[in-house]
């Protein structure tokens, strides 16, 4: 369009350039006019945007001041009827507490930072305040719980329980725990709190009830046990009257229901729940069992403990604090005999071993002892060894054999020879005899085991000595022998001990043989064990000495060494003691056997220690022969039993094997070359019977020097044909 | 010292029989012609030799002579191994030790290795004629039955002593089997063995005869 002023501008030509004036308005028009449709785009745009959003949060904003009106309304709500309406509101609480729960997380998922911020705090706020109110009511109750039933204890020793003198659980008679039992149960606290109450029930009550000499009485405000006497165990008797005093003030509290429903439980059924298996197995274990008797004529007077504690067991389903299933103190009163037996056995053997453990060296000396007459023993034999025996006609047959003086043979094999046996042997007899006695009066079941007690005795005998006097026999040789004679004699009296209680016991045991005789070997295999240590240790001492009596170095010239002699003295005196110690502890042949075996070991090293030495000097030869011939003097001596006839000392040609040789060997010692030839005697005479060929010939040649006449001599000995 | 090669043989003699019957004073009397009255009883064993010459033969005798009294007695049947001869002695004035020659007698026979060993049976005491107790008769009865050669002696008086081991010893040098000459006389010359030799004789033993 070409305007008006525009043309006329032009047509001045004055114009110029204002030509333009209404083309640039007009554009600026159209610019302005494109801004402001742009913005207003623009503005519609973002208001569009604006409101969609607002209104979005808007409806979020309504919704949390829902919820947050609801959450308080239910806070007040709770808050104003917490106290009076516990019991009906705890179950609706815990609903809403749930709801709560679900909200919250709901609440949660919204994006606060796009919320109000002021909504978003008060949201937080009562989150706290609702966690608050939960803590204080948790406290409320701990505290009311406590406050009903609370213990106040002394010990005499506040580090240690076993020292307690005094408890006391303090109970609020008078006030209804039913809302508090409740209440607790639906904050699920109940469980902690009876648990926590249980177990200082058992700490401070029924431990002490059953362990101890205690009075449990009831109080004005509450239940108090007090401790007589911390040694002695208590009568059940007592234990059951304790117990239902201190249950008995506990019911009454705690038979409240722990919720609302019909059949609910109690929370005295719950704490019996929790706790009465462990009670009644403490009641068995430590007042039952140990009450039950080891003597018979205290058998009866317990079967009415049994029947209380029976009636005890009523009472304890009666008040619902056990099951009326539970079996335990039934089963034990059932097994009662048992338990009697096991205790009276247990007795008998633990008499047994400390019998044993006596002291070895305090003795009684035994005699020849019959302990049965002919005819008795007569039967023992038959039906222990199954031969028929007339031991009159055989002690007669006995009596009429030519026997060396002094000797005796026994006169019948149920005489024990004269020896010496500790004291506390006569003790382990009479408690075989009395527990055999005991079986013999007592029922079948425990006569059966009696028996068995009574042979374990020969068991442990043996095992006591064997172990707890090792160090005493190792150490003394009367002690060895003491333990020897010891196990000889139970092993004499075994077989027949049990004979004489048979036919007392009840059927059908007194059909059977009754018999030890199976711990003869066994008792004699122990005792000999320990004397042979004994013997070990004395032969090697005496090696030891005869080590250092320098006899192997004997040489040419020299002069015997004065330890040579010195070591012999120490050995005959050793062997001098060993009689002492042994000749009235061990039967006489025994004693004689064991000392022979002894000496004829330390001669047996004197000989062989001579006989190797390769030249012998007339001087040694007359020294040796000198001392041995002190010992000649000496050794016989040692056979000789303190008031017995002298001439016992022959007896060591019987027992000292080597004897003879010894005495050949000093003959030698001492002969010139024609008589060693006599008691050679072509291999005939003594010296042949003694001394091997070598052996002579070797001792001839330390002897002798080296002439004919040595020459001859030795070729005339040889093995004769 | 007498010539080994003079002695046709050695034999080993035994004197066994109750106690107190008088085994030792015999062997007294035989070896050295002595008698003691308070003879003490024998502990052990006592062993004598005597060479006797039989036939112009000298024979050596190994007498052991053995404890009486069971207590004295070492039980070894060293003592009758190798015996040849063996002395039984019973008081002829003590019943019960002519009683008990039975008992001696099976003793011998249990522990002798020879099976015919050469008994003889001994009444000592014979000189006490006034206390005798058990008659000759019976002495020479018993002998036969378990044949035996049999005397009466009295080592006091001397008489039967030597008698009694002399007719042993014949008996026994009689006896095929029971005795051997001694090796040297075997072989007629005299080999002088040397020192260390210790073979058994045994083995140049069997090839004469």
């Amino acid at each position: 369009m070409t305007s008006f002023v525009r043309e006329i501008l032009s047509a001045s030509g004055k114009l110029g350039d204002k030509e333009d004036f209404m083309g640039k308005a007009m554009r600026l028009e159209r610019r302005m006019d494109d801004l402001q449709t742009g913005l207003r785009l623009q503005m519609e745009g973002q208001y569009v945007e604006f409101v969609a959003s607002f209104s979005e949060t808007q409806a979020h904003l309504r919704q949390m001041d829902e919820a947050v009106a609801e959450v308080e309304a239910l806070t007040q709500s709770l808050k104003a009827h917490l106290k009076p309406e516990l019991a009906e509101q705890t179950q609706e609480m815990q609903d809403l507490w749930l709801k709560l729960q679900d909200l919250a997380a709901s609440v949660q998922s919204i994006d606060l930072s796009e919320c109000d911020e002021n909504q978003s705090k008060a949201f937080e706020a009562a989150k706290v305040e609702y966690i608050l109110i939960m803590e204080l009511l948790q406290y409320e109750l701990g505290k009311d719980w406590d406050s009903q039933l609370g213990f106040v204890t002394e010990l005499e020793d506040t580090e240690d329980e076993e020292s307690l003198t005094s408890a006391k659980l303090m109970l609020k008679s008078e006030s209804d725990l039913t809302s508090l039992v409740q209440g607790l149960r639906s904050m699920e606290l109940l469980s902690i709190r009876l648990g926590k109450l249980g177990s200082k029930l058992m700490q401070y009550f029924f431990r002490p009830i059953m362990a101890r000499n205690v009075a449990v009485t009831q109080e004005h405000d509450g239940v108090a046990l007090s401790v007589h006497e911390m040694k002695t165990r208590p009568e059940p008797q007592d234990v059951f009257a304790n117990i239902s005093c201190l249950l008995e003030n506990l019911h009454r509290v705690l038979d409240v229901p722990i919720d609302q429903s019909e059949d609910s439980m109690t929370a005295f059924q719950l704490l019996g729940l929790t706790f009465s298996e462990d009670i009644v197995e403490m009641l068995v274990k430590e007042c039952l069992l140990r009450a039950v008797p080891s003597e018979d004529s205290e058998l009866k007077k317990f079967e009415d403990v049994l029947e209380n504690a029976k009636k005890f067991r009523a009472y304890l389903i009666d008040i619902k604090f056990i099951e009326s299933d539970e079996k335990t103190i039934l089963e034990f009163a059932a097994n009662v005999d048992r338990t009697f037996a096991d205790k009276k056995v247990a007795e008998i053997l633990g008499k047994a071993r400390e019998l044993a453990k006596r002291d070895l060296y305090q003795t009684r000396t035994v005699t020849p002892l019959t302990t049965l007459p002919d005819d008795e023993a007569q039967e023992v034999a038959k039906k222990l060894f199954d031969v028929d025996i007339k031991f009159s006609g055989a002690s007669q047959m006995l009596k009429e054999l030519e026997l060396p003086d002094g000797a005796s043979l026994y006169e019948s094999p149920f005489i024990f020879p004269k020896c010496e046996v500790s004291e506390h042997v006569f003790e382990i007899i009479a408690l075989v005899r009395s527990t055999l006695e005991n079986a013999c009066q007592s029922s079948l079941m425990l006569a059966g085991r009696l028996l068995e007690a009574a042979r374990l005795i020969f068991v442990i005998y043996p095992e006591v000595i064997r172990t707890y006097h090792d160090d005493s026999w190792k150490q003394f040789p009367q002690h060895a022998a003491l333990a020897l004679t010891n196990c000889l004699y139970l092993a004499h009296l075994s077989p027949m001990i049990g004979f004489e209680y048979r036919s007392r016991l009840p059927s059908p045991l007194n059909e059977n043989i009754l018999s030890m005789s199976d711990f003869v070997r066994y008792l004699r295999d122990a005792g000999l064990e320990v004397f042979s240590f004994q013997l070990d240790a004395q032969q090697k001492s005496m090696h030891e000495a005869l080590k250092a009596s320098g006899f192997s170095s004997i040489t040419g010239e020299a002069d015997l060494p004065p330890k040579t002699e010195q070591s012999l003295r120490q050995i005959l005196h050793q062997l001098h003691h060993l009689r002492k110690v042994w000749q009235h502890v061990l039967p006489a042949a025994m004693y004689k056997k064991a000392i022979g075996s002894i000496a004829n070991f330390v001669v047996g090293e004197l000989i062989n220690r001579v006989v190797a030495l390769e030249d012998i000097a007339a001087d040694s030869a007359q020294q040796i022969s000198s001392l041995f011939n002190f010992m000649k003097e000496k050794l016989p001596d040692i056979f000789v039993i303190e008031g017995q006839d002298k001439s016992s000392k022959y007896d060591i040609l019987r027992y000292l094997h080597l004897w003879q040789k010894f005495d050949e060997l000093i003959l030698v010692l001492n002969a010139n070359l024609k008589e060693i030839d006599d008691r050679w005697a072509s291999g005939k005479g003594p010296l042949a019977s003694e001394f091997s060929v070598e052996e002579i010939k070797h001792l001839i040649r330390a002897l002798f020097q080296n002439t004919d006449r040595r020459a001859a001599v030795l070729s005339r000995i040889k093995y004769e044909a | 010292m007498e010539q080994p090669d003079a002695i046709l043989t050695s034999l080993k003699l035994l004197i066994i029989g109750e106690s107190g019957v008088g085994k030792s004073s015999l062997l007294l009397r035989f070896t050295d012609d002595a008698f003691d009255p308070e003879q003490a009883a024998t502990i052990g064993v006592d062993f004598k030799v005597k060479t006797i010459t039989i036939n112009q033969d000298k024979i050596k005798l190994a007498i052991w002579d053995t404890a009486g009294q069971e207590r004295f007695r070492t039980l070894t049947p060293s003592y009758y191994r190798g015996g040849q001869g063996a002395i039984l002695v019973y008081d002829v004035t003590n019943r019960d030790t002519f009683d008990r020659v039975d008992n001696w007698l099976t003793e011998l026979e249990t522990y002798s290795t020879n099976h015919d060993i050469v008994k003889m049976l001994v009444g000592n005491k014979c000189d006490m004629d006034e206390t005798r107790a058990v008659s000759k008769d019976e002495g020479i009865k018993l002998a036969r039955k378990h044949q035996m050669m049999f005397i009466e002696s009295s080592a006091k008086t001397k008489e039967g002593v030597q008698c009694a081991f002399e007719e042993l010893v014949e008996k026994i040098i009689q006896t095929p089997g029971l005795w051997e000459m001694t090796s040297d006389r075997k072989r007629g010359i005299h080999v002088a063995q040397g020192e260390g030799s210790t073979v058994p004789g045994g083995c140049n033993y069997c090839s004469v005869i």
